[in-house]
């Protein structure tokens, strides 16, 4: 008996070696399959696309294991980028590349899109994607945006790429009149106030119909007022910018800055919840709501460095002759140890704004005074400062610039010391360092410059003056580049517009 | 193993034993350990519990911060599954503790206590009336979850970092009094200053703010302090100095 269990125990012993290692079909071994990378550098951007034109998209395919893609098979997919959860998708196409020409279903004008490339590998059902972002855009995309008056009426021409001129650009896409036009606020950066979805920021200034515009299709999206939690005791829009902060190569408003009849209004916005709209009147340090601000804007551009301190908004009152920075509730003094003595006090400056614009130092800025018996003096100020180098004033002198205090208009270099102003017909240039005027360019008689806008960048890459001019009938727009020591040379000259009261270059989104 | 050696150790019966006896059972182990293990797959009944946090422990409403013609309101109780969901409604109990000071039917009554078919949670109306002794006084209501035929009872308890929240239960307390916001301190003074009752029905006029706990965003307590500014400057222009319960003029910082 005792044999037999001992038998029968190595029996067991062997029969458990031989099974218990056996290998456990709940747990598949790993096996190799065939990796599908995909990429194409066109994910890194934004699409823009036109409706009409043909849309050609070559991904790279690398497989780890397949030769050949005769095993993959393809998908394109399509669907809205908004603020839906659940939405539609449409299936463009199935081919290898993409040559989709873009039009009707379910493409709109002025609308985002996502489309998703999905590669199968038909042998295992193992799918690879890769996103791309598109716009659908028109032939606005880019170019100069001109507001002008048309008796009284106002109207958007622009000026394409390929030097065509398009006209009558706003009262083809909108039924709203707008009375009395002032000022085109052109913002090409990403703004999140959750109003709408985020993006660029188009508002057109006037008497009467103050709006934001879709920045694509150039087609009324909110009155400037609706833009405010409450709008404004006096309906006497003036300016509505954001100032921005720069993250790596990327660009976000932070502050939003409206002066509606002298008074300012500010847009706190950020990262947080919520819509966010222009608040109720600011108030002064002293809490009161005595004062007038002048239609200029000193902005920041806040690259973050570290130990810097930046005002995002500076805005000058003309009635109590002193600046402000633009706080969250209200204005706000500026402490004493920004002021050089020997330049000005911020908190007590005692002249008029008549211009402010950019210099060619980030975050500086030029104004252009009246002094109390009628002098014109250059101050010259930055939106920074550091504890170590505390000073925002930079200086204050008495312009040698004929005419400067009775001119139409200017527009600041950012890329040499100059300010371009108009004086009669005259075009002058103002230098900032030699505190020198030349004057650059006479336009005929009876032509009236009514703008003035410098771009650092232009269609070749080169500065750009834009002078427009009013001869009582007919508007014109001289574009002179730019050399490297500020001097012009006219280039081109357009006309057939109203009488231009702002000039801008429009980015693509 | 060196087997002469536990020979020598063991006497020739213990030998045999071994041998014959737990030699098979260790074979008939070993044919079973490696068997193969059943997957883990969530199987326990549905349960539900109050989602809060450990600041939301308790509802609190004053009807002091409303316009005097509201009589009735409505507030909420998250309540979660924790479980499956089901293809039909399911009916969630919910009782008020004995030391509930809030009358029922009175003070307050409870909504329409079900779990929707598909739904993992719910908000569980419970409808308050501005009755006239809440003037001057505060009153509560625990309401405990209670096991119904298809829903249990969920985790009793939740850490939420140092604090340890209850979700079987959630609080409700309903008065009139205009009472200081406990977040006063923390949200509200940095705007408005020092708090005073006469500051603070101001406040509730200029602004229309019902809500004057929890959190609140920038954009709103930035246009709030604007309004209220204005506002003031307004109200004293037109009646002269606005002067608190303490006899201090109202400003703000």
């Amino acid at each position: 008996m005792l044999r037999m269990n001992y038998r029968l125990g190595l029996l067991f012993i062997t029969i458990a070696l031989a099974t218990g290692c056996y290998k456990d079909d709940s747990i598949e071994a790993v096996k190799a399959v065939n990796a599908i990378s995909l990429a194409d550098e066109n994910t890194q951007r934004i699409i823009s696309v036109s409706h009409g034109d043909t849309l050609r998209l070559h991904p790279t395919i690398e497989q780890t294991l397949g030769t050949t893609e005769a095993d993959l098979s393809f998908q394109w997919m399509v669907y809205h980028r908004g603020n839906n959860l659940v939405v539609p998708d449409t299936v463009v196409s199935t081919a290898r590349n993409l040559d989709l020409e873009i039009k009707g279903v379910p493409f709109t004008l002025g609308e985002n899109y996502k489309l998703r490339y999905i590669v199968t590998d038909n042998r295992t059902g193992v799918k690879s994607f890769l996103a791309y972002d598109l716009t659908i855009a028109n032939r606005f995309t880019r170019g100069w945006l001109l507001l002008e008056d048309r008796n009284g009426q106002g109207d958007l021409s622009m000026i394409l790429p390929d030097e065509s001129v398009v006209h009558n650009i706003y009262t083809e896409r909108n039924t709203q009149p707008l009375i009395g036009p002032r000022k085109l606020e052109l913002l090409p950066f990403n703004v999140s106030e959750d109003i709408s979805l985020t993006g660029p920021r188009l508002f057109l200034i006037a008497q009467q119909g103050s709006q934001e515009c879709n920045y694509l299709t150039l087609e009324k999206k909110f009155d400037y007022n609706y833009l405010f939690f409450i709008p404004p005791v006096v309906d006497n829009p003036q300016r509505m910018i954001y100032t921005n902060t720069v993250w790596g190569t990327s660009v976000y408003a932070n502050l939003g800055v409206a002066i509606t009849n002298g008074k300012v209004h500010s847009n706190f916005i950020g990262g947080f919840p919520g819509v966010k709209k222009f608040g109720a009147e600011n108030l002064t340090p002293d809490g009161t709501q005595d004062y007038s601000v002048a239609p200029y804007i000193a902005q920041s551009v806040n690259y973050g460095a570290t130990g810097t301190a930046y005002y995002n908004a500076i805005v000058y009152d003309n009635s109590g002759k002193r600046f402000f920075n633009v706080g969250g509730v209200a204005l706000q003094s500026f402490p004493t140890t920004v002021s050089d003595p020997n330049a000005f006090d911020m908190n007590n400056v005692g002249m008029e704004m008549i211009f402010l614009d950019s210099a060619n130092v980030v975050n500086h800025h030029n104004i252009v005074m009246k002094s109390a018996d009628n002098q014109p003096y250059l101050l010259r100020l930055r939106t920074q400062s550091t504890e170590a180098d505390p000073i925002i004033t930079l200086e204050k002198k008495l312009m040698d610039a004929p005419g400067i205090l009775s001119m139409n208009t200017a527009s600041g270099s950012t890329r040499t010391p100059h300010i371009y102003y108009a004086a009669d017909n005259v075009l002058q240039r103002y230098e900032v360092t030699s505190n020198m005027t030349t004057a650059l360019h006479s336009f005929g008689a009876g032509e009236q410059i009514t703008f003035l806008k410098y771009r650092r960048a232009g269609f070749t890459d080169e500065p750009v003056l834009l002078a427009a001019t009013w001869d009582g009938t007919t508007g014109k727009v001289y574009a002179f580049r730019v050399n490297a020591s500020g001097g012009i040379s006219l280039d081109k000259t357009y006309s057939g517009f109203g009488k231009i009261v702002d000039m801008a270059y429009k980015l693509p989104q | 193993m060196n087997w002469n050696l536990v020979n020598r150790l063991m006497n020739y019966e213990m030998k045999k034993t071994i041998k014959s006896i737990a030699m098979p059972l260790i074979a008939m182990a070993l044919c079973w350990a490696c068997a193969q293990d059943e997957r883990l797959m969530f199987d326990q009944p549905a349960s539900v519990y109050f989602y809060k946090w450990a600041d939301y422990d308790s509802i609190s409403y004053t009807f002091a911060t409303r316009p005097e013609s509201l009589v009735k309101d409505t507030v909420y109780l998250p309540v979660r599954l924790f479980g499956d969901v089901a293809a039909h409604d399911r009916l969630i109990r919910i009782a008020a503790a004995d030391t509930s000071s809030a009358k029922a039917g009175y003070h307050y009554e409870l909504g329409q206590t079900v779990l929707p078919a598909h739904a993992v949670r719910v908000d569980i109306p419970v409808y308050i009336y501005r009755r006239a002794g809440l003037k001057d006084s505060t009153v509560v209501v625990n309401f405990l979850l209670a096991e119904s035929d298809e829903l249990g009872l969920g985790y009793p308890i939740n850490p939420r970092g140092a604090q340890y929240v209850t979700p079987l239960e959630h609080k409700l307390y309903i008065t009139d009094i205009l009472q200081k916001p406990a977040n006063w301190e923390g949200t509200w003074r940095p705007l408005f200053g020092e708090y005073s009752e006469v500051k603070f029905r101001f406040l509730i006029g200029a602004t229309g703010r019902v809500v004057w706990t929890g959190a609140v965003y920038p954009q709103d307590s930035q246009f709030m302090a604007q309004k209220a500014r204005l506002e003031l400057i307004s109200y004293v222009e037109a009646n002269g100095p606005l002067i608190d319960e303490f006899g201090d003029e109202v400003v703000f910082p």
